[in-house]
């Protein structure tokens, strides 16, 4: 089969089987892995309505989303970071409602000693809740860093002028990892990067992502089908999963603790300052003309950045549209029109 | 009848509002202001001789001058979301404007940070200190779903942190002036958890009103001589309407407790209470958060755990178990629900303590969506009618 069609079927399936969730991109997945059970991250059900009942609805409907998977009891176990207020209220109320869960603290500034040794201390907690042995975490290691290094190698591939990949193939590439066995990921993902060379290259304005999270593939489709190519995603279930390695040596959990300094930057962790210079760097790399803010509604950690955010990027000669999204389908249309506009403006 | 009012908290009110000028003079004489958040421990910045101030208690205030609307207005015209907290659209709102009741607060010297409560605050006083340039201290406080020995040393290192950065402010720090705010600070807390219990008296002597103004001083001052001074004259008052056997309300029909931030603008919703004889015996957001017993012989232990086991900072399992124990304290035949839109982190639990309280002890609530400090959400209307079922259920609930 199609590497790329094995990936698709993967994001359709949501990590339907699998024994523990993790809820987001700090989850430090290679403890995950070395727990040797199956494991999936939680991207929600589609219906919210037994969470409807435990949360109030101002709160994004990504959460909800989640929040339901959760109550809906398939999921054996559930782990995750303490990032967002909604994502410790969500946090709280599994746990309140009894799903045997575990989540840790990121300190804020792990450049300090102290803070790493603080995290190590939390990546302990989690490593014992998931019955990882030291052992099984180093071989764990090597297998995320081997599979990060490719996504970020795809990644790369789309700094260049006409990119081998659009924006939908590389995010289904990316979603698809914390959806399905890491190995296989890993697999298919060698598999396409060899395919490359041989495929022709996408035109369009060039544009860049900036938001949380993205689980319908449709609104990727509706702004890629206005005549852009979106050649970096900021998305906490795409590029910024992947971005930044640890260490390449020194006890597992340390190395794991480490990788948190060089990976992209969360707003639910990250001081503004260190967030701008990220990404308009990134920027910068992959020669974007325009960034779409593709925010959850609800989503305080990144609608609190966004006007600063905005005026960096317009300062650095980059051009910004926001929409907000609750990731509905009637929502489709309304994006295509809007980024249609955005072309316009970026003289696509 | 509305609840009759203690003179003693209206002192308290002036005092809070004098504080906001008094700043602005203490620093025209070369005195240093910081902004700080609730739950900051202002104790080391008492003994530093700094003058805090509350961006979110001058939100509030704001709500209660009703210019809250103009505010957050100010602040959704340069981008900001509304669905984003109205506590600080409110004061980004007046810091960009320069407008806001009481002639503005004093610029600050230095912006002192605490991660506990939320995120909204971590990333407002980031945005406070890239447009106001004034040095930041991040106090990175984690949540606390267990108790765990690593959380508390963490904490404790950092205070000690926030000493050094003070004193690179040029501002020193001394052991024993820090055990001697500490030791105020928790007289404080002594204070306000007597005049607190004594609201379990029936008829209870205390209403809403007073309870919301006069937590500003255990908010604001814990570790200054004036809340200690404040605070023995509110509890004298108190002590002496128990002596009397005086209620707040003439008649007490009915003891709610209330849950969440009020609605600053219109706490019409009280009077409405306390007109129908249910007094508000206890809230959520004025008990006991505020104030843990300290000891002053070792304070940065103290104030370590003062600031990390600290109200919305703790797994529901700690804070749900502690509202029904305060329930059934207070005697409480009902609650009333804020479901407030601008504080997701002190919402997020609405509907779960809902359950408990009827579950666990039986106990009705009224539940209404509105926001704190941003009247645009507010229906008077849709609260009545809640209300109304509420003093239906009580009725109910004492018939049986
Ligand atoms: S989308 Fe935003 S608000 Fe929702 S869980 Fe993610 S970071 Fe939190
Ligand atoms: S979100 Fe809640 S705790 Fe945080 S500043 Fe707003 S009202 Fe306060």
């Amino acid at each position: 089969m199609d590497p790329l069609a094995e990936l698709m079927q993967a994001v359709k399936a949501r990590g339907r089987g699998a024994a523990i969730g993790y809820v987001c991109s700090y989850t430090p997945e290679e403890l995950l892995e070395a727990s040797g059970e199956s494991y999936t991250r939680v991207i929600g059900s589609n219906s919210t309505e037994l969470a409807d009942s435990a949360i109030p609805t101002f709160t994004c409907r990504f959460a909800r989303r989640c929040l339901q998977q959760m109550l809906e009891g398939e999921l054996k176990r559930v782990v995750g970071a303490y990032t967002c207020d909604t994502v410790r209220g969500v946090a709280s109320i599994a746990s309140w409602r009894g799903v045997e869960s575990c989540f840790i603290n990121i300190p804020r500034d792990i450049s300090k000693k102290r803070s790493l040794e603080y995290l190590v201390r939390e990546l302990e907690k989690l490593a014992e809740f998931l019955g990882a042995a030291e052992g099984g975490v180093e071989e764990a290691i090597e297998v995320c860093e081997e599979d990060r290094r490719a996504v970020m190698r795809l990644a790369e591939l789309r700094a260049v002028e006409e990119p081998p990949v659009t924006g939908v193939e590389a995010y289904l590439v990316e979603l698809s990892g914390m959806l399905m066995p890491k190995r296989r990921h890993l697999e298919l993902v060698q598999e396409l990067l060899d395919t490359l060379p041989s495929r022709s290259g996408a035109t369009g304005a060039r544009v860049m992502l900036i938001g949380s999270t993205l689980t319908n593939i449709k609104l990727l489709e509706a702004i890629e089908a206005e005549g852009c190519v979106v050649v970096y995603d900021d998305l906490c279930t795409g590029c910024r999963f992947y971005w930044g390695l640890a260490p390449a040596s020194g006890k597992p959990l340390e190395r794991i603790a480490a990788r948190y300094v060089s990976r992209a930057k969360c707003p639910c962790v990250t001081p503004f300052s260190e967030r701008a210079e990220y990404i308009t760097e990134q920027a910068r790399r992959f020669r974007v003309q325009g960034a779409i803010f593709l925010l959850q509604k609800f989503c305080d950690p990144h609608l609190f950045e966004y006007p600063a955010l905005r005026e960096r990027l317009e300062s650095i000669g980059v051009e910004t549209m926001l929409f907000e999204t609750e990731e509905g389908e009637a929502e489709v249309e309304k994006l295509r029109i809007a980024v249609g506009g955005f072309i316009e403006r970026l003289g696509g | 009848m509305r609840a009759s009012r203690l003179a003693s908290a209206r002192e308290i009110s002036y005092a809070i509002g004098a504080r906001v000028l008094a700043a602005k003079l203490y620093r025209e004489q070369g005195g240093k202001v910081a902004w700080v958040t609730a739950l900051s421990p202002v104790e080391v910045l008492y003994a530093a001789g700094i003058m805090p101030l509350y961006p979110e208690q001058y939100s509030a205030a704001c709500g209660a001058f009703k210019t809250s609307l103009k505010l957050v207005e100010k602040a959704e015209e340069a981008g900001y979301s509304q669905d984003l907290c109205s506590y600080f659209r409110c004061h980004i709102g007046h810091v960009l404007s320069g407008e806001g009741p009481l002639g503005g607060l004093a610029k600050p010297d230095i912006l002192l940070l605490s991660g506990n409560l939320c995120l909204t605050r971590v990333k407002w006083w980031e945005i406070l200190s890239e447009k106001l340039k004034a040095p930041l201290f991040h106090l990175d406080i984690p949540f606390v779903a267990e108790e765990d020995s690593w959380h508390l040393e963490y904490v404790r290192w950092q205070i000690e942190e926030l000493m050094e950065f003070l004193a690179e402010a040029g501002v020193e720090v001394t052991l024993d002036s820090l055990k001697r705010s500490v030791e105020l600070s928790d007289e404080a807390s002594k204070l306000w958890n007597e005049v607190m219990d004594l609201r379990k008296v029936r008829p209870c002597p205390m209403g809403a009103r007073d309870a919301f103004t006069s937590m500003f001083l255990i908010v604001t001052c814990p570790g200054h001589p004036v809340a200690v001074v404040l605070l023995k004259r509110l509890l004298k008052e108190v002590r002496e309407r128990v002596a009397d056997g005086r209620g707040a309300l003439e008649e007490e029909k009915f003891r709610v407790m209330l849950d969440n931030i009020p609605t600053w603008y219109d706490l019409w919703f009280v009077d409405y209470l306390e007109e129908r004889g249910a007094i508000s015996v206890a809230e959520t957001y004025t008990y006991s958060v505020w104030s843990p017993r300290l000891d002053f012989s070792k304070p940065l232990e103290s104030l370590a755990r003062k600031y990390l086991y600290a109200g919305l900072n703790e797994s529901f399992e700690r804070r749900i178990k502690a509202a029904l124990e305060v329930a059934k304290e207070f005697e409480v035949d009902g609650a009333v629900i804020h479901v407030n839109r601008s504080c997701k982190p002190y919402s997020s639990w609405a509907y779960e303590l809902k359950n408990a309280l009827r579950d666990e002890l039986e106990i009705p609530s009224a539940v209404f969506e509105a926001d704190m400090t941003d009247p645009r959400v507010f229906s008077r209307e849709q609260v009545r009618t809640r209300l109304d079922a509420l003093i239906e259920a009580m009725s109910e609930r004492a018939r049986r």
